[in-house]
């Protein structure tokens, strides 16, 4: 009894280690790439699926993270010096992402007579251009409540 | 802002990983702090004057723009 | 501030109107003339102005939420835009919007590392 209890311990610590989330997480970026090259929606989906268990999972542990992933290592990777770069680099790219593609947006679709073909190009980026905007001011609503 | 870590991390005999590891960041940032390239968030500025028994204005400099 | 914000909005509006107008009609030098005169009247503002426009607590949630949106813009555009390459022999008229939104995330995170590099050599390393 006590040699099945173990070898279910044994099992579910095998779940919760970074070794099974990282292969996991392989597995789906190979179903991605697979999903690509058979033009095959199902295999998307299952990506899909397992990914969002997979997200469902680091939730439940999202205490633990930092024990998943960093394991017995006690290499400190990120600190508050690497989160300031990350948000400095963060509000550049988007700041200039909105611009160009507000601007090429704007190019395709005036131009539209002359090139018909790329007028769906040029709608995707006034939405694309726009999705930002949405996304960043609702985190901000979001950060300015917090701070 | 100027400050005096690496006279006081010299003082106390303490290399760059290990007082790293006791602040809980990189050594990057050690460096860059001891570099005058970065300056410290106030909770990181408390620890570092926590460890070497001081005040922060002792380690730190202020210096009006 | 709350000038600063009522200008930035009529900015806005008056840029958004004036784009909008010269995309429909297919010219383009009204768009380009709009958006210049609303970055300069901006420019001026803020060099004029007394007004404390933003603080490091501004800047601070300004850039927590830049990181978050463009977490989550990058994953959702990618996610997206690979479905609808994967969806190209169903829906064919949809691939071109497949490939901008791929092409997109790859210039993004490209832009994404370019900075990055950027900053963490400013910042001392």
């Amino acid at each position: 009894m006590s040699l099945q209890s173990g070898t279910i311990m044994k099992i579910l610590s095998i779940f919760e280690s970074g070794l099974f989330i990282k292969i996991l997480s392989a597995f789906i970026s190979a179903l991605w790439f697979a999903g690509l090259l058979l033009a095959n929606i199902y295999i998307i989906v299952l990506a899909i699926v397992l990914l969002m268990a997979l997200g469902i999972v680091l939730y439940i542990h999202r205490d633990n993270l930092k024990e998943i992933f960093q394991g017995e290592s006690t290499v400190i990777i990120e600190d508050e010096r690497t989160q300031l770069i990350n948000e400095k680099a963060a509000t550049m790219t988007l700041g200039i992402l909105i611009a160009v593609v507000i601007y090429a947006g704007i190019i395709i679709v005036a131009l539209r007579n002359s090139y018909p073909q790329f007028l769906q190009v040029g709608y995707i980026l006034f939405v694309v251009a726009f999705s930002c905007f949405i996304l960043y001011f609702a985190s901000r609503a979001y950060y300015s409540r917090k701070y | 802002m100027n400050n005096k870590l690496k006279v006081y991390r010299a003082m106390s005999d303490i290399t760059q990983e290990e007082l790293a590891k006791e602040l809980g960041v990189t050594r990057q940032t050690i460096i860059a702090i001891e570099k005058e390239k970065y300056d410290p968030s106030l909770a990181l500025a408390f620890k570092i004057a926590k460890f070497f028994k001081v005040e922060i204005e002792d380690i730190f400099i202020y210096q009006e723009d | 501030m709350e000038n600063f914000k009522i200008l930035r909005m009529i900015i806005a509006m008056f840029v958004g109107i004036v784009a909008a107008l010269s995309v429909i009609q297919g010219t383009l030098l009204p768009a380009i003339l709009a958006i210049v005169i609303g970055a300069m009247i901006s420019y001026i503002y803020k060099k004029r102005t007394h007004e404390t426009l933003e603080d490091e607590r501004i800047v601070k949630i300004s850039e927590k939420a830049s990181r978050m949106a463009i977490t989550l813009f990058s994953i959702a555009i990618a996610i997206i835009g690979l479905i609808l390459i994967t969806l190209r022999n169903e829906y064919p008229d949809f691939t071109q919007a497949g490939y901008t939104l791929s092409y997109a995330a790859v210039g993004l995170l490209t832009l994404y590392y370019v900075f990055y590099g950027y900053y963490n050599k400013k910042y001392g390393y």
